[in-house]
């Protein structure tokens, strides 16, 4: 086991990551939705002036409804706005429109752009290609003139933490490939892009909080179903990928002693290869998960802030001050 | 504080344990003892292992003194022994029930 040093400011956390266990899916759900209706409950009313908050249901192919909240923030009805689609995280087999609730409401709020965050259905019921169709379809329908949301079509960025940053990065290669939309920036917040476990840190980190090794086998485990031995394409695992060139440019956020750390390295540098602008990000001492766990640490508000200048550099949006 | 319940003691150890308070009240809601979110997960999770009893985040709401969340363990560790009686063919007729 590696020398965990963490930063100071997160050790109570850090300690107290529960470490639920995803053999089941079902339970790591039931806990992984407890926690967040716990946090919900207790971190009392968090600052929404200045935003429209609102749920919309975008219709399926099959007659149901994907379930979105849009954050818009007060603007000119006539100008278009940017729109960051946003992907919880929660391994593909938890988590809702609550779990990133709090960073929606910032990013929306001090980016200056609309935020929707989207219910996609989870594994695994719904295992791959589920996911990123859901987030597919929701994107297009937001983008389109049926959402009345005045979306600015040439500023669309998509993002997502943990698998949510998966089906992030599925997403710029679902646009590349498929016709759009052009997408000005994918944001990955310590995004889970391969299946195939080879890197040191998801060797090493058997026992790091927020996230393990072990874990992350149970996640692909669900989320690819038992018979994916061949032929995984690259929108269920986006390191397969063979080609990244002409990718939205990117922002990456790692945390230092993660599993999935690595695997962000190494899709960043061969983004850098492909030609795409991509920014990095290493915050050292921190965990999977540590900016929702310690929103007001001061790593936690340099990490927000970084995400806020890409946002606003991506929808050329000037910064405030 | 009752310590001649045992459920109530041993919460009030669980508690003590996490919370690493001296003055600890079975009485008065974790969250006035200085309780947030994390540590409340942490709890739950320690109720789990040590009794088998799964809370929700909702009862725990409701419930949030160690003697008012004493109760609902001890009910859910109850129902299977009361299930059993209720199954009696001379106690409870099927066809009565809905």
């Amino acid at each position: 086991m590696t020398d965990v040093r963490l930063d100071p400011e997160l050790l109570r956390a850090a300690a107290m990551q529960p470490c639920e266990d995803f053999t089941d899916p079902i339970l790591a759900r039931r806990a992984f939705d407890r926690a967040t209706r716990l946090s919900r409950a207790l971190r009392g009313n968090i600052d929404t002036a200045g935003l429209d908050i609102a749920a919309r249901s975008i219709p399926r192919t099959d007659g149901q409804t994907i379930e979105v909240r849009t954050y818009s923030p007060d603007s000119d009805p006539a100008v278009p706005q940017p729109l960051l689609v946003y992907l919880h995280g929660g391994a593909f087999v938890a988590g809702d429109l609550d779990t990133e609730h709090v960073r929606c409401v910032h990013l929306a709020r001090e980016a200056g752009c609309i935020v929707a965050a989207v219910a996609y259905r989870l594994a695994p019921e719904h295992p791959y290609p589920t996911p990123p169709e859901d987030c597919m379809t929701a994107l297009r329908w937001l983008i389109g003139d049926e959402s009345e949301l005045n979306v600015d079509r040439t500023r669309v960025a998509v993002g997502g933490s943990s698998a949510g940053g998966t089906l992030a990065a599925a997403i710029a290669l679902m646009a590349r490939d498929g016709g759009g939309p052009a997408l000005a920036l994918q944001l990955l917040l310590y995004p889970v892009l391969d299946d195939r476990a080879r890197t040191h840190s998801m060797r090493s980190f058997t026992d790091t909080p927020g996230w393990t090794s072990q874990n992350n086998v149970h996640m692909w485990r669900h989320y690819l179903g038992r018979d994916h031995a061949e032929a995984i394409s690259p929108y269920a695992v986006p390191s397969r990928c063979g080609d990244l060139r002409g990718l939205a440019p990117a922002y990456i956020l790692l945390a230092e002693f993660d599993p999935l750390r690595d695997e962000g390295i190494s899709y960043a540098s061969r983004l850098l290869a492909a030609g795409v602008p991509t920014e990095v990000h290493l915050f050292p001492g921190t965990f999977h998960g540590f900016d929702v766990a310690v929103p007001d640490a001061n790593v936690c508000r340099r990490a927000m802030r970084g995400q806020i200048a890409a946002l606003q550099r991506a929808f050329r949006i000037p910064a405030a001050g | 504080m009752r310590t001649d319940d045992p459920t109530v003691h041993k919460l009030s150890e669980l508690w003590t344990s996490l919370s690493g308070g001296k003055d600890v009240r079975s009485d008065v809601s974790f969250i006035d003892q200085g309780a947030d979110s994390l540590l409340l997960i942490t709890l739950l999770s320690e109720i789990e292992s040590e009794f088998d009893a799964y809370i929700e985040a909702e009862e725990l709401l409701e419930n949030p003194t160690i003697e008012s969340l004493a109760r609902v363990i001890e009910r859910k560790l109850e129902p299977s022994d009361a299930r059993l009686v209720d199954r009696r063919p001379h106690t409870v007729d099927p066809r009565a029930s809905p």
